[in-house]
């Protein structure tokens, strides 16, 4: 077995180790993702309506 | 005047700083990811397996830390009715159910190899199931009125009420037979964890501590411009209900 294949089988233990690391990448990323798009959204919701009315830009 | 001072500081004070979160938080769990699978040694007995610990604790430690803190912020916001509380507690709150939930699913897939089951009713991970529960609780209050300020009372009330959950949550392994282990990190008398599985442990902890606040920045912050937003539509409102007045006076 060559190292990167030891590696991946994880001892035996590939079926409970990848999965959790693969959740975390979900659920963290996902929550990044998910954050982020709201965050962009609103700006843009901003953004817009600042422009429709200039004067209304207050601090 | 203090009321509208702490918002604008707080989004100067958080533009400064997300750039370098995100920095520290990617280099962070670069680095902690590398120790995890490559560096720490498999553990003698449960071999390779050992490496779900250091995404299994991290996220167990957060889902605690964060039920803390928006337990803090919803103490501050019903006494001191500060703006920047609730909206605090109310984004954080989404992320400690998604550290919650990656615990309780780490917890399983670490669980059936080595105790031969993925779930078991004791008291540890029952009242982490709990606590992800207070956190659904909570969201699902917050959002209930058509009164933000009355979901936001409701919401801190539960988050206060629900603390009496951690340390139960602590002390569950030491309190009731469980086949959850006991504490390793935490402990008097020192950790007694291996230093060599300890400090790759110790820095995937703090990647998630400081993800957490870089995505608690981003929340408050989208939070805050939609606060911005819904005050110019009002704003928008009764501009167009003044000239609308002021014509119908002009014309009677």
């Amino acid at each position: 077995m060559s190292g990167l294949d030891a590696f991946l089988a994880m001892g035996g233990y590939a079926g409970y180790v990848w999965p959790a690391y693969t959740a975390a990448a979900i659920v963290l990323g996902g929550l990044l993702a998910w954050s982020l798009a709201g965050y962009r959204r609103a700006q843009r919701e901003l953004e817009a309506l600042q422009r429709i009315a200039p004067d209304a830009r207050r601090p | 005047m203090q009321r509208f001072a702490n918002p604008a500081r707080f989004m100067r004070l958080s533009a400064a700083m997300l750039p370098w979160c995100g920095r520290a938080t990617a280099l962070l769990l670069a680095a902690g990811l590398y120790l995890a699978l490559f560096v720490a040694p498999p553990d003698y007995q449960q071999g390779e397996a050992v490496r779900i610990m250091f995404v299994h604790v991290p996220a167990a430690w957060m889902a605690s830390f964060v039920y803390a803190l928006m337990a803090l912020a919803s103490a501050v916001a019903l006494i001191w009715r500060h703006p920047l509380a609730d909206i605090g507690a109310q984004s954080a709150a989404p992320l400690g159910a998604g550290f919650t939930l990656l615990c309780l699913v780490t917890g399983s897939l670490w669980g059936e190899p080595m105790w031969g089951t993925w779930w078991v009713w004791d008291a540890r991970l029952t009242s982490v199931l709990v606590l992800f529960f207070l956190y659904l609780g909570y969201i699902a209050l917050v959002n209930a009125f058509d009164e933000p300020t009355r979901g936001a009372r409701a919401g801190a009330i539960l988050a206060l009420v629900g603390i009496v959950n951690l340390p139960i949550i602590k002390f569950s392994v030491d309190w009731w037979n469980t086949l959850h282990q006991p504490a390793s990190v935490f402990r008097l008398g020192g950790p007694t964890i291996a230093a060599s599985m300890l400090w790759p442990l110790l820095i995937m902890a703090l990647g998630f501590t400081l993800l957490f606040v870089t995505l608690l920045l981003i929340r408050m912050r989208t939070a805050l411009i939609a606060a911005k937003i819904r005050a110019l539509r009002l704003a928008e409102v009764e501009r167009e209900a003044h000239s609308a007045a002021l014509r119908h006076r002009a014309a009677s």
